[in-house]
């Protein structure tokens, strides 16, 4: 909720996204039309355009407060009937629904003030919040509407010509509404990093609030898990402690190595037990004690972790889908001068540099566009420029590509020469050693993932792409194939060589182990990053060129993403990795913006926050979530769990936990048949899913077609709009000939005013259209 | 005020007589401009132009592709292209059945009429494909085969259930003379034609048939492959069936200037046809009028009055929940006694007339149920307090819920009866899986589903020529009061919609085990077409409720839909759970019908085949493939909504311009009063304001223009 709030001011702050439909290009075969109307007009002719209800809209404070009036209005009543407004059949695009007076005076204005102060009273607290809030109007005017509301609000209390018993039932309810607010405020309060995260927006501008907005968003996800975990898992099982064989001690290189003396503590896959937890052990059968709901462990393990799965997963979509309908609806004109040039400003920005440098961002951006614009045909770049251009391009590629293979066949061939180096010593080695072998894999993997990013950067440089989005992309798409194509050889190592290494072991908890060891190792890498690549690259920077380094939003990002997938990819082996997680997002937070303060100034390139957030929970959600998930079910559905361990040891796959357990509820529970046939008509007998499936696809074969009528409807008010500007147009020209023939004819010469007349009248026009 | 808007009409009306001057006026130069940029990719005849216009765009076209084609081969290429798609499409279109009556009826009676005629035509192609479908998979091998004569039943019965349910002989008519037997053999389907191929029980499985064609595979494939088929057309149909416009026509269209401006059905041509649709229109914009103020008067109303309103709507529909259950229970009865009476009176000598009613029990009582309990749907929805258009949607939605659901309490009852669902430990159900005294159970339901099709068909027929005909006399050539008080009857078109659906919902249904009933119903098809276009044009008279093409097709389509997956799931279920017959049909050894696909996945693919087709029925792969549809409906879900937002935005726009320009209407208005008063006419002459008037109602009549 509070996140959601921190989103929309996101969004609003670039209304780019938002409002970029109510830009009108001027129909390219008018151009002369226009340029006639360039011509000077006379007093009369721009009273009567100074006049035009569009123009008039934003300065009437009476007409917003009439139009919020109606908006409020329809807002309160739409719980208990439909208004008007939503009748089937109600001409919709009329001028009735937005009756806006204009030449209103002063004590109509009042009226209708006070008329909109009840109205907004009537409303919820969080409802009138976010009415005022997006109210075009000044803030002085905003703060008197919501002083009013509150001093009449007490006002109301006071007045008291309610009879006795009923006033008694009112202040009842009040009170208990103002407990309420109370409340509902105290938790907005709680929220996390409120005032960091304006600072930080302040200083930086929504750029990079956003890479912070993503890690309080993992940080979500990862108190989720933990929660869930730590609820269904971990906690009924501490109530039931398994024996432990050998207890060993602690010596602290467990921090670092997850193994020792953490290897049969409630952390790792290995310690659950495989029974129903409050079974009562009777002559060595075990009896469920009466009135207990017996807690079958292997299925609470199981289930918690699909269940905490699915719920990111909805999530997740959710959030992408959120994101994507917000930055690529139809319609959308990314490369709009007006747009540029009137919604581009970041109002989160305060401090005077930042806002120096938002300046030339954004000057840079108009340029950009205006290059765009004159079209490519400007640029002539010979032959062999191109082919130049070409093999350098080539060439990075390969040289990337490259790396990542290298980095790839290194770290497979390393796990596999650490991994001989530690079965042969395992007969005479002491443990500490034995454990710091461990180290070396996940050392070299985190080194490779520093390393290689700014090799990368470098190669960007030496490529100079032509777009710095582009640039920005290609410097994501090379550190996300690095990072997966690791990731995939270790899954791999652990899945398809350490399993059948460790047949008597419980190789379960060795690959916890080691995802362990990767996340450890990850975050302390992260730290060497800021320490080395921040701060002491700003004293050089510093020193030399009097500037800061610019804080690298993309890379950032991607080592989230990063940390994000193993803790993912650990979550079955290691329940208890979230909460790993949930520490490091919070250091890192710490770290990362003490950092930013003190080693950064404002990224020079142009990034639009709201796509930028778009890219990262498609980021997250694709390659991160989806190979998690791919992974999880593989080791669910058709890898063997270990015999030894575990609370799965004696199945033959994770997923049978179900099957058995449906088997004996059968048994047990004759009352429960329905459950059983649900079970095997709907989940066992395909056919119902196919066809659910072949239902789905015919809805969004409809949905699609329900998108291309959406275009066409757009297209056809867009074209309707250009053809109403077009009249507008005429009629002012008419106008405009009459005043001047009059003039003519008066033989008084005019003054002539020259420019500001003519064109759509955006600014008005996107203030309505963006309320 | 007035006059000067007078002044601007008469300017207006100068302008058209001038074409010279519309070139002056941006307005015509951006549709102008319009035309020739979409000239390109859009057909002349689509484009909202006038008659005359188009004529003259399209010498210009054609004069432009002259000049073009001698040095732009890429446009040339284009142009070649054009023509061919169009020429195919006009050979394509000549070979479409039923043209020039449907231009006819279209011109007759409007375009709400011949969407019935469109659907039934439909239907006939549906149903008309299986045929050469069936014929190619599974009656040619096995006719061609059938020449080497089998070896019938030379099994041995060892084992007492064989003995139980094998021991299956076809029925002899104990009935009299010869052509008495062979009437009663057409309407029951019993005797020659349970021996033939209409029906499951005739196909047998031949060992001689080598090569590797496995006539089970195909009969099995090529039905349930049809029925996808269907599935898929269906569905195509009720989505394309102009759904993306209507969706938001009503998000942005407005009720009244919709109906005035782009109400017309220009292909009417017949006089008698224009009143008609004239009134009609009136009567929908009276209706509207009405909807609106009863929308008003809905929300003055008290708590107390909803209240009894809520109570009367709820009483109202438990009555019609019980009349419904009645009804159903009296199918269900109708089947039992049918049932039992075939059962235990085999081989008796029964009076012909008798046997033919019993059997015909279950038709004749549900065919009566969807006659009579429509009406009283209808004047009980009176009392409920609804606008008129919502009492004929409701009306019009319980009776098809009633159509299909009696259809399917019908099968239910029928497999209750012979396959025991439900009741397992039934004495009879024992031994063989199904009820033992319905030897060849498939054939049997065939011959019900059989005796249903010639009965609605039957009844379509006899109604026609027995009650419209005779009424249709009565009031044309007598003076009777009672007769002119009945009057013509109405065509109305949702009843023979939803007649001609639920006859193909049968048709689905059976055709399992009766795998010609398609083209008995193409036959029927065929016929009723010509009985339906007689009645309209010389028995009936059209409604008088408008009945709007464009926006009922959804629904029929979607009752289409319904029905077809009404078919599906039972076959399915059937297909999947039950032992067939082991007296007869294809399927005798096996356990389940589908075992076969079972079998020969597992004997005749390769491994690897065998893997990948495995992998695909198992939930390994159902679970994210439903998983990844669920994201992409997501998706489009909320790219949708924001859609949505876009086009509230944009309309928002468009009212603000519009006010721009009624302002600056009244402003030239003003100027021009003053100008006029200030006695210089000449002024008057240079300015036109063509424009204005016309496009001051743009923002819906161009809108409707692309939308209707």
């Amino acid at each position: 909720m509070e996140q959601d709030e921190e989103e929309l001011e996101l969004m609003e702050l670039h209304p780019g996204d938002k409002g970029n439909v109510t830009h009108l290009k001027p129909p390219a075969h008018h151009a002369g039309i226009g340029e006639d109307l360039n011509e000077s007009y006379s007093s009369a002719t721009l009273k009567i355009l100074a006049s035009m209800p569009s123009r008039t809209i934003g300065r009437s404070r009476g007409a917003i407060i009439s139009e919020y009036y109606n908006r409020t209005n329809r807002l309160r009543r739409r719980k208990s009937r439909p208004s008007i407004h939503d009748l089937k059949f109600a001409a919709r695009p009329s001028i009735r629904q937005y009756s806006l007076d204009f030449d209103t005076d002063n004590t109509a204005e009042e009226e209708k003030r006070s008329l909109l102060v009840t109205e907004l009273q009537n409303l919820s607290s969080a409802q009138r919040n976010h009415l005022l809030q997006t109210m075009p109007m000044s803030l002085a005017v905003k703060l008197e509407l919501r002083h009013m509301t509150c001093v009449q609000q007490a006002g109301v209390q006071r007045r008291g010509s309610l009879p006795c018993c009923s006033r008694t039932r009112y202040h009842i309810i009040m009170g208990f509404r103002n407990l309420w607010y109370t409340l509902l405020s105290f938790v907005y309060s709680l929220q996390p990093w409120h005032y960091s995260l304006k600072q930080i927006s302040g200083r930086f501008g929504s750029s990079v609030l956003s890479y912070f907005l993503f890690l309080k968003t993992l940080l979500m996800f990862s108190i989720f898990l933990c929660l869930l975990s730590l609820f269904f898992i971990v906690l009924p099982q501490a109530m039931h402690p398994p024996k432990v064989m050998n207890q060993r001690t602690f010596t602290g290189l467990e921090l670092l190595t997850g193994a020792g003396s953490f290897t049969f503590s409630s952390m790792y896959y290995g310690y659950y037990s495989n029974f129903t937890l409050n079974e009562v052990c009777a002559n060595g059968s075990r009896v469920n004690p009466v009135g207990q709901l017996p807690y079958n462990m292997p299925l609470a393990y199981a289930f918690t972790v699909v269940i905490a799965f699915f719920i990111t997963c909805i999530v997740l979509v959710y959030s992408m889908s959120r994101s994507f309908g917000e930055s690529y609806r139809i319609g959308s004109t990314s490369g709009d001068l007006a747009n540029k040039v009137f919604c581009s400003w970041d109002f989160k920005v305060i401090q005077r540099r930042s806002v120096r440098l938002q300046h030339e961002n954004i000057l840079i951006q108009l340029k950009e566009l205006l290059c765009e614009r004159k079209g490519h045909a400007v640029l002539l770049i010979t032959t062999w420029a191109k082919l130049r251009n070409l093999a350098v391009h080539t060439l990075v590629w390969i040289l990337s590509l490259g790396s990542v293979l290298g980095s790839a066949i290194l770290v497979y061939y390393i796990s596999e020469y650490m991994h001989k180096v530690y079965r042969g010593k395992v007969k005479y080695s002491s443990e500490i050693q034995l454990e710091a072998l461990l180290l070396p894999l996940p050392l070299l993997v985190s080194l490779i993932n520093l390393l290689l990013p700014y090799l990368y950067s470098l190669l960007a440089l030496w490529e100079k792409q032509d777009s710095p989005i582009l640039e920005v992309y290609i410097a994501i798409c090379r550190n996300l194939i690095l990072k997966m194509v690791i990731l995939g050889v270790l899954c791999y190592h652990w899945l398809g060589r350490k399993m059948k290494y460790l047949e008597n072991q419980c190789w379960e908890t060795f690959i916890g182990q080691e995802l362990y060891r990767f996340v450890v190792m990850d975050f302390i890498f992260m730290l060497l990053d800021t320490f080395f690549g921040e701060m002491v690259w700003r004293f050089i920077l510093e020193k030399k060129q009097k500037r800061k380094p610019e804080f690298d939003i993309a890379r950032n990002v991607l080592e989230l993403i990063y940390g994000q997938t193993l803790t993912w990819l650990g979550f079955l082996f290691v329940p208890l990795l979230p909460a790993v997680q949930t520490l490091q997002l919070l250091l890192l937070f710490y770290i990362k913006k003490m950092s930013l303060m003190r080693n950064c100034q404002c990224p020079s390139k142009p990034w639009r926050a709201s796509h930028m957030s778009t890219i990262f929970i498609t980021l997250l959600c694709f390659p991160s979530f989806l190979g998690a998930a791919i992974f999880l079910s593989y080791s669910i559905w058709s890898v063997k769990p270990s015999d030894t361990c575990g609370p799965f040891q004696t199945l033959g796959t994770i997923s049978e936990a179900g099957r058995v357990w449906i088997q004996e509820l059968e048994k047990s529970n004759p009352r429960l048949l329905w459950f059983t046939w649900i079970y095997h008509y709907v989940v066992k007998n395909t056919f119902c899913i196919f066809l659910a499936a072949g239902v789905l696809m015919i809805v969004i074969y409809f949905y699609i077609e329900v998108v291309n009528g959406q275009r066409k409807i757009i297209v056809m008010l867009k074209e309707q709009i250009g053809n109403e500007g077009e009249d507008k147009k005429f009629l002012i020209q008419k106008i405009h000939l009459i005043y001047r023939k009059q003039k003519r004819e008066d033989n008084v010469g005019g003054q002539s005013w020259k420019g500001q007349v003519i064109g759509p009248d955006t600014i008005s026009e996107e203030r309505e259209a963006n309320p | 005020m007035m006059n000067n808007k007078s002044e601007k009409r008469r300017l207006h009306w100068n302008e058209a007589q001038q074409p010279g001057l519309a070139a002056h006026n941006p307005g015509s130069k951006v549709r102008q401009t319009r035309v020739c940029c979409e000239g390109d990719d859009t057909p002349l005849k689509e484009l909202p132009l006038s008659l005359q216009e188009k004529w003259t765009q399209r010498e210009k076209q054609t004069a432009e592709g002259r000049q073009i084609s001698g040095w732009d081969w890429k446009q040339n290429q284009r142009l070649a292209h054009r023509k061919l798609s169009q020429e195919t499409h006009n050979i394509l279109s000549a070979w479409k059945l039923w043209k020039k009556p449907l231009h006819e009826i279209e011109g007759c009676f409007g375009s709400g009429c011949v969407s019935y005629f469109i659907l039934l035509r439909f239907l006939f192609f549906l149903n008309f494909i299986f045929v050469p479908l069936f014929a190619g998979f599974v009656l040619v091998p096995t006719s061609f085969f059938n020449k080497t004569p089998e070896v019938p039943a030379v099994e041995t019965l060892n084992q007492t259930t064989d003995i139980q349910c094998k021991n299956f002989s076809y029925r002899t008519q104990g009935a009299a003379t010869q052509t008495e037997k062979v009437f009663l053999d057409i309407f029951t389907g019993e005797g020659i034609l349970e021996t033939s191929f209409l029906f499951y029980g005739h196909y047998r499985f031949l060992d001689t048939m080598g090569l590797g064609y496995s006539i089970r595979m195909a009969y099995l494939l090529t039905i349930l492959g049809y029925l996808i088929l269907c599935f898929l057309w269906v569905g195509r149909r009720m989505v394309a069936s102009r759904i993306q416009r209507q969706w938001h026509s009503r998000y942005y269209l407005t009720a009244f200037s919709s109906r005035i401006f782009a109400g017309w059905d220009f292909c009417v041509r017949d006089m008698d046809a224009v009143s008609l649709k004239q009134h009609s229109i009136s009567n929908c914009l009276k209706m509207e009028l009405q909807e609106v103020s009863r929308h008003q008067q809905k929300q003055q109303q008290s708590g107390k009055e909803k209240a009894v309103l809520t109570l009367i709507r709820l009483l109202l529909n438990a009555l019609i929940l019980a009349l419904t259950s009645a009804a159903f229970y009296c199918i269900y009865l109708a089947t039992e006694v049918s049932q039992d009476f075939e059962q235990q009176n085999r081989s008796s000598t029964e009076t012909f007339s008798r046997r033919v009613v019993t059997q015909y029990l279950p038709p004749i009582i549900i065919s009566l149920v969807n006659f009579f309990l429509p009406y009283v749907f209808g004047a009980l929805v009176r009392y409920e307090g609804y606008s008129p258009s919502v009492e004929v949607n409701l009306t019009l939605l319980r009776s098809v819920l009633l159509k299909l659901a009696g259809l399917g309490m019908f099968l239910f009852s029928l497999g209750q009866k012979v396959l025991c669902v439900g009741n397992r430990d039934d004495s009879n159900c024992l031994t063989c899986g199904y009820n033992k005294l319905y030897q060849c159970w498939e054939t049997s339901i065939g011959q019900e589903m059989y005796k249903m099709t010639v009965f609605n068909f039957l009844s379509t027929i006899g109604v026609t020529l027995l009650v419209s005909l005779p009424r249709r006399l009565m009031v044309d050539h007598t003076s009777w009061k009672l007769a002119q008080w009945i009057g013509k009857e109405e065509f109305l078109i949702p009843q023979n919609i939803l007649d001609i659906v639920y006859e193909q919902t049968v048709i689905w249904c059976g055709m399992f085990y009766s795998p010609l009933l398609p083209l008995l119903n193409c036959v029927f098809l065929f016929i009723i077409f010509y009985v339906k276009k007689y009645t309209l044009c010389h028995i009936c008279k059209p409604s008088k409720r408008m009945f709007r093409a464009s926006s009922s097709r959804f629904f029929f389509q979607f009752i289409l839909f319904l029905g077809l997956m009404m078919a599906l799931c039972p076959l399915t279920y059937i297909i999947t759970k039950f032992r067939p017959s082991r007296a007869c049909g294809l399927f005798v050894d096996y356990a389940t019908a589908w075992q076969v696909v079972h079998e020969s996945i597992s004997t005749r693919l390769p491994v690897n085949a065998q893997r990948f087709l495995n992998y695909i029925g198992s939930e390994a792969f159902a679970f994210p493939l439903l998983t990844i549809l669920c994201l992409v409906l997501i998706a489009y879900i909320s790219r949708i909504a924001k859609n949505r937002e876009t086009i509230e935005q944009l309309k928002n726009l468009v009212v603000m311009q519009a006010w721009d320009k009624s302002y600056l209407e009244q402003e030239l208005s003003k100027v021009l009063k003053e100008t006029w008063l200030g006695g210089s006419n000449q002024t008057l002459q240079t300015v036109d304001l063509p424009e204005a008037p016309a496009q001051s109602t743009s923002p819906h009549s161009s809108l409707l223009q692309s939308a209707s």
